[in-house]
């Protein structure tokens, strides 16, 4: 699991507080958090472990810039169109928020291109929170070893990190 | 005139005759996975996406490739003035166009997607118009990826189009409503299905010869057929609206119909200029006259056709240009008013308007 703080390094300091949820850190992090595990002992500051980000620009993983088309945000909130399909990736988070904000929430209905067609016909029985999860999941892998092929190995981090997110999504 | 175009044109199925709804189109928005979007793209990404596309389409047998660079400005203006694809795609220069040998659907490719496929039918079939453009849609998806997300549906270039990637619309003549005052109200219902209407040779909300263009919201993620059911719901309501107009006013105000087909059969008859617009609502109310039995000999599929006929560039191209009172030594616009009075008194030659219905 990613430290939720950065994105970036694996999680070795894992919080409970009652009433305030979990989090996940980094040495580093958790350091800069006040938390330090030393000398077989785990140190930690007064200070408040679960600070939310103040703004979205704080979330790990926030990216202003398409990693393939070089796309900035700022321009696909002007003008409403995004360079490439894998802005929908770099800019996810936002465009869903922006999506759901314009009333269109909730899940996908629609037809699927073929890749999808097998997933969705054996997941027919399934709710539809499932079928999303597992095409979403199979999308992914899709991507990651197209990134893989052609060399994009950080394009191909992120979207190893998101496969690992929607597998603890789905567990 | 390019006989590629030509010969497509001519294969577009007529609008319907009597109904209210003449023509119902699909368009269904594709984009291609790993491919940067048309707005984005330099030229050589334009054009690997053009090669691409050229050779999916090839294999599907059904179509010619026309590429618009090889036709004239006049071609071109038809085009648009026929609802193949927008102005600002066929100014632009470069583009693609693939024509149906023998369905009614054509693709465009780097408009503002990668691929756009339409179909039409005449008339309200607008599931038969969806089937055509569905079958391509899917032959195409043998051979290509689409830009797609389980959680949003088709990428399109803009946001707003996200979903199913698919549009319905429908072209709808309403002219006894117009007669009787009662558009906007009629109209109102398909504002309050979701759906948006439009003149259909504007975007304003009034319209020469009470032609009217219903669509479907842009980037719906319900399932495709709910969104058919709902439009074709919408449309003929209003179509039964205008049914239950006309009925209104031949029942209790025959005569006042009777007044305008035979001032519109005047102007057709007699007329030596004739603008846009008033050619328009001549052929609107001769249409009514036809649907209401009030004129015979006059073909209400080929006056609903020739909606289209009387634009410039078809007039230029397709109007009536030996008749005597077109001038050779004129300004060109007043040589359009020429050629469209022409074909006016073309189109009633065999028609009278009767004393009784």
């Amino acid at each position: 699991m990613l430290c939720v703080k950065c994105g970036k390094r694996e999680a070795t300091v894992f919080i409970r507080r009652e009433g305030a949820g979990e989090s996940a850190l980094c040495d580093i992090c958790a350091r800069e958090q006040g938390i330090s595990a030393e000398d077989g002992r785990l140190h930690i500051s007064l200070e408040d472990l679960f600070s939310p980000p103040k703004d979205s620009s704080e979330r790990p993983g926030f990216r202003t810039t398409c990693s393939a088309c070089g796309t900035r945000l700022e321009e696909v909130r002007k003008t409403g169109r995004i360079g490439c399909p894998e802005c929908f990736a770099s800019f996810r988070t936002e465009l869903l928020s922006y999506l759901k904000r314009r009333g269109r929430g909730g899940a996908y209905h629609g037809s699927v291109p073929r890749r999808f067609a097998a997933v969705r016909t054996r997941t027919a029985d399934s709710s539809t929170a499932s079928i999303s999860g597992e095409l979403k999941l199979k999308d992914l892998e899709a991507k990651l070893k197209d990134a893989l092929e052609s060399e994009e190995y950080e394009k191909a981090a992120i979207i190893r990190d998101r496969i690992r997110g929607t597998g603890s999504e789905e567990s | 005139m390019n006989p590629l175009l030509d010969g497509f044109l001519s294969r577009l199925p007529l609008p319907s005759e009597q109904g209210s709804v003449l023509y119902s189109r699909v368009l269904i928005r594709r984009d291609l996975e790993g491919h940067r979007f048309p707005a984005k793209s330099s030229q050589a990404q334009t054009r690997a996406v053009s090669v691409l596309m050229e050779k999916a389409i090839r294999n599907t047998g059904r179509f010619e490739i026309l590429n618009l660079e090889s036709t004239t400005t006049l071609d071109r203006r038809i085009a648009v003035e026929r609802d193949l694809l927008p102005q600002s795609f066929a100014v632009q220069g470069g583009g693609l166009i693939s024509l149906g040998m023998s369905d009614p659907v054509w693709c465009t490719v780097n408009e503002t997607d990668h691929l756009r496929i339409r179909a039409e039918v005449g008339g309200s079939d607008i599931r038969k118009a969806y089937k055509i453009a569905q079958d391509v849609d899917g032959l195409l998806g043998e051979s290509l990826d689409y830009a797609f997300s389980p959680e949003t549906g088709y990428l399109c270039s803009e946001i707003a189009d996200w979903g199913t990637g698919l549009s319905a619309s429908a072209t709808l003549h309403l002219p006894a409503l117009a007669m009787a005052g009662l558009v906007d109200r009629a109209l109102r219902t398909a504002l309050d299905s979701g759906l948006s209407v439009r003149g259909f040779w504007s975007d304003e909300s009034v319209s020469s010869g009470a032609l009217y263009e219903l669509e479907t919201p842009r980037g719906l993620w319900t399932d495709e057929e709910t969104l058919l059911d709902r439009f074709c719901d919408a449309v003929e309501r209003i179509a039964s609206y205008e049914r239950g107009a006309r009925d209104e006013l031949l029942a209790h105000d025959v005569e006042a119909v009777r007044d305008i087909v035979g001032r519109a059969y005047g102007i057709a008859r007699f007329g030596r200029r004739v603008g846009y617009d008033e050619g328009a609502e001549t052929l609107s109310r001769l249409r009514l006259g036809a649907c209401a039995g009030i004129l015979k000999g006059f073909d209400g599929s080929e006056g609903a056709r020739s909606f289209y006929a009387l634009r410039n560039a078809h007039l230029l191209r397709y109007g009536n240009m030996s008749d005597s009172s077109v001038g050779d030594e004129v300004p060109e616009t007043v040589r359009i008013e020429q050629i469209r009075a022409a074909t006016l008194r073309s189109l009633v030659s065999g028609a009278n308007v009767l004393e009784v219905p």
